[in-house]
């Protein structure tokens, strides 16, 4: 049960997309979904999906994988449309049938929407899919740098950020294997209704923390010995350098937005 | 910040993505899904207080974004305004209140926080976030966004509390839980315990 869900959508590869600088890539996805909230028509998306095709070409990323990543928001988006189609009125009349009326105001709001969101879901999965989860996490702390003028401990919250994806795989691991060692003993996580479902957890919430707090206890005191400080003195094995195909980047995206955003 | 709470905050957060994943079922409306992701949370916010709660909040939703990819970052968005109220809310009426009582009045007002928040923010987002007309989002609100709401934070704070005080013991022995009244001793406890 445990073992078909994969951790982190991240392809390898070595494509121009995949070794942009992480911290180029955040800032640009930034820019880019705030532009496609002040398209106003149907070229802008045109042209803005264009640019996400030519990305997944450039990226030699499976376009299956791309598409993958539109399926938890499915749901809301007919949502959307469905509801725009039968309850927006403007327009022309298109379609009449007994109680079934559709306008071409709704018709044109609901794929206006649909096309937006859409859009945007393949454009940030993009990011997470050429970028890994490390290198993410080591960009979001260089934006995150200066937010310590007020006092927001940057390094530290990067260093949570590093540890909680280190552990992943290992509470993974512990919690497959808890919950085989309660199943055998006759726990049922699976069928009953809610309250009983809750109510199931606890056998195996309680190993499961115990175990968390042990791992934590181990890892600091490995930090520790190896006189771990943080902030400024923390030297890193890669470092992050803006290059020419960077800023060649940036330039790009900053001309789209404001192409698409004043069509 | 010391290593160790650091160490702590970062592995429950890990805790937290691998029980978000592995564990989780819709309720009432296909899209609304229960996931015990707040749990370890709120565990940091009794251990710890709102304000490394929240910072531990922030890292779950770009790390959820990040890995899963559910609901992009609008999901993201939604899921740190949501739990932040729960554990900003509960941490802090603990940190004044250092009891059981405490605990337990604190989890009710995050609930309720929480409940009251999602509600106000489903209305205004959601026509900008994914184009449901405002009067959908409306009649939404009573069959759907606030029984989930509230079911959810209720069974993830019966779950904290039942947890918690299970935990709490093995926590005490390691010096966790006297770590906010008393630093020497959890140290000392701490030296000990090797």
């Amino acid at each position: 049960m445990l073992t078909d869900i994969t951790i982190g959508q991240y392809v390898h590869g070595n494509s121009i997309v995949h070794i942009l600088d992480p911290r180029i890539k955040i800032i640009i996805t930034i820019i880019l979904i705030t532009s496609l909230f002040l398209i106003g028509n149907f070229w802008g998306f045109a042209i803005f999906l264009v640019f996400i095709l030519l990305i997944i070409k450039l990226s030699q990323l499976p376009v299956k994988k791309v598409l993958k990543g539109l399926k938890p928001i499915l749901f809301l988006v007919s949502l959307t449309v469905i509801l725009h189609i039968f309850m927006t009125r403007g327009g022309e009349l298109l379609f009449e049938w007994k109680f079934i009326r559709i306008e071409s105001e709704g018709l044109y709001t609901g794929t206006f929407m649909a096309s937006r969101i859409l859009l945007l879901i393949m454009f940030t999965s993009l990011l997470t899919l050429t970028t890994s989860p490390l290198k993410l996490t080591d960009g979001i702390e260089y934006i995150l740098k200066p937010l310590k003028r007020f006092g927001i401990p940057a390094s530290e919250i990067s260093m949570m950020m590093t540890i909680a994806l280190r552990f992943i795989p290992t509470l993974m691991e512990e919690a497959e294997k808890i919950m085989k060692a309660q199943k055998a003993r006759g726990a049922d996580f699976e069928s009953g209704n809610l309250i009983q479902r809750a109510k199931n957890l606890i056998p195996l919430l309680v190993p499961l923390f115990i175990s968390a707090f042990r791992r934590a206890d181990e890892l600091a005191l490995a930090m520790e010995s190896r006189c771990y400080q943080g902030g400024k003195e923390r030297t890193r094995l890669h470092v992050m350098k803006i290059k020419r195909r960077d800023v060649t980047a940036m330039i790009l995206s900053i001309a789209l937005a404001v192409t698409v955003s004043f069509f | 910040m010391d290593i160790k709470k650091i160490a702590n905050i970062g592995v429950l957060i890990g805790l937290s993505l691998i029980l978000m994943l592995t564990i989780r079922f819709p309720l009432f409306l296909p899209f609304l899904i229960y996931e015990p992701g707040d749990i370890p949370i709120l565990i940091i916010a009794f251990l710890y207080g709102p304000m490394p709660a929240l910072g531990a909040t922030f890292v779950l939703s770009v790390l959820m974004a990040v890995l899963t990819g559910l609901g992009g970052p609008f999901g993201a968005f939604m899921h740190f305004l949501a739990t932040g109220v729960l554990v900003g809310v509960a941490g802090y009426i603990y940190k004044q209140y250092h009891t059981k009582k405490g605990a337990i009045i604190g989890l009710t007002f995050g609930s309720l926080a929480m409940t009251a928040i999602m509600a106000g923010a489903n209305i205004l987002l959601n026509p900008i976030f994914y184009g449901i007309p405002y009067e959908q989002t409306i009649s939404m609100l009573l069959p759907g966004i606030i029984p989930f709401n509230i079911t959810k934070a209720a069974f993830n704070s019966i779950l904290t509390a039942l947890v918690y005080k299970k935990i709490a013991n093995f926590l005490r022995r390691k010096g966790l839980l006297t770590s906010l009244d008393n630093k020497e001793a959890a140290d000392y406890s701490y030296a000990d315990k090797k």
